[in-house]
């Protein structure tokens, strides 16, 4: 059952970010926040976020995602902080 | 249990790079003047170029004829198209002998086996004819002059043919388990899966396509595509991916 998050990126539209999978989401207090999956791979969000406050919404919003019925397949999140950019490693 | 689901990508049946037909002359117009080519640094007479070549205006896609042999270099050349300002100063253009001007030739295909007429064929400049002939394994009959080998800006000697009815070229794409997909450039977008490589390194494609006409064309179409398979039942294995009119994928690398 997949779910995405739909998230806002300066410059190129939504980009879908895949909700299964993940083992952990982190950053520090400020800066980038990172969702990493249990294969390895990483997608990092470029954003000057605050007191953990993007980190926060986006664990929030995983788990709201994954507790929804299987046709709501992606969530639409309005980001607290923007996201400049994503990328995958 | 994991559910599998694809996309179905049209992808071209044929793709290369044509030897021939060779442009007579090219260059780009210099100004304006109903009923002529006006380009003051072309050699139009030394070129060879005579009354019924083909003239085509690469930027417009308009096409006309040589309507008089030139005699001398440096004149305005004389087209059949009455049309105001059928060229526009900027316009690149290519004239080429009327009997080839419609060919697509390329010494590396095996046309009778991979083509059927009525297949569309797109050029790297992104303008579209169909076969109306298939002549013999390296070269085919279109029913516009698209391909040529000059100019190589822009591109109209790379070809990609689709067969629309029945797309031999249908290509199943794997949207299970994707990390997400992020929009490159207006021609190509490169989706990411969580899973990774026999090797530990991150799977990733490229999705080449015609470039966008609205911006993030394709990245939307293809976001929308893949939430809307995972919107059905768990029978909808695979799901055609539908383009709008005009658009192409050329490649997935």
């Amino acid at each position: 059952m997949e779910k995405y998050l739909s998230i806002p990126v300066t410059n190129a539209g939504n980009q879908l970010i895949s909700c299964n999978g993940v083992i952990s989401v982190t950053s520090l207090a400020t800066g980038n926040v990172t969702l990493t999956y249990k294969s390895g791979t990483a997608i990092v969000l470029a954003t000057t976020q605050v007191a953990y406050s993007l980190r926060s919404q986006i664990q929030n919003e995983i788990s709201l995602a994954l507790a929804t019925g299987w046709t709501n397949v992606s969530r639409v999140v309005s980001v607290v902080n923007a996201v400049t950019n994503v990328t995958i490693s | 249990m994991v559910m599998e689901k694809f996309l179905i990508f049209p992808l071209p049946v044929v793709t290369g790079v044509a030897s021939a037909p060779t442009a007579l002359s090219d260059g780009t117009a210099s100004g304006t003047a109903t009923g002529f080519l006006v380009d003051t640094t072309a050699t139009f007479a030394a070129d060879g170029v005579v009354a019924g070549d083909v003239v085509v205006n690469i930027t417009s896609g308009g096409v006309t004829t040589v309507l008089t042999t030139p005699t001398v270099d440096g004149d305005n050349l004389a087209i059949a198209s009455a049309v105001v300002d059928f060229f526009e100063t900027g316009d690149a253009y290519r004239i080429m002998v009327a009997a080839d001007a419609n060919k697509l030739t390329d010494g590396t295909a095996s046309f009778t086996s991979d083509v059927s007429p009525g297949d569309v064929v797109l050029n790297g400049n992104e303008q579209e004819a169909t076969v109306v002939t298939v002549d013999s394994d390296t070269q085919l009959t279109l029913s516009a002059p698209i391909i040529s080998t000059a100019p190589t800006v822009p591109d109209a000697d790379s070809y990609y043919i689709y067969r629309d009815s029945n797309n031999d070229g249908d290509r199943l794409f794997n949207i299970s388990g994707i990390a997400t997909v992020a929009y490159a450039a207006s021609t190509y977008c490169t989706v990411s899966y969580i899973d990774r490589n026999g090797d530990g390194d991150l799977n990733d494609l490229a999705i080449y396509h015609t470039a966008d006409s609205s911006s993030l064309q394709f990245h939307n179409i293809l976001n929308s595509a893949i939430v809307n398979a995972y919107e059905r039942q768990w029978k909808d294995v695979s799901i055609p991916l539908v383009l709008p009119q005009g658009m192409r994928i050329t490649a997935i690398v």
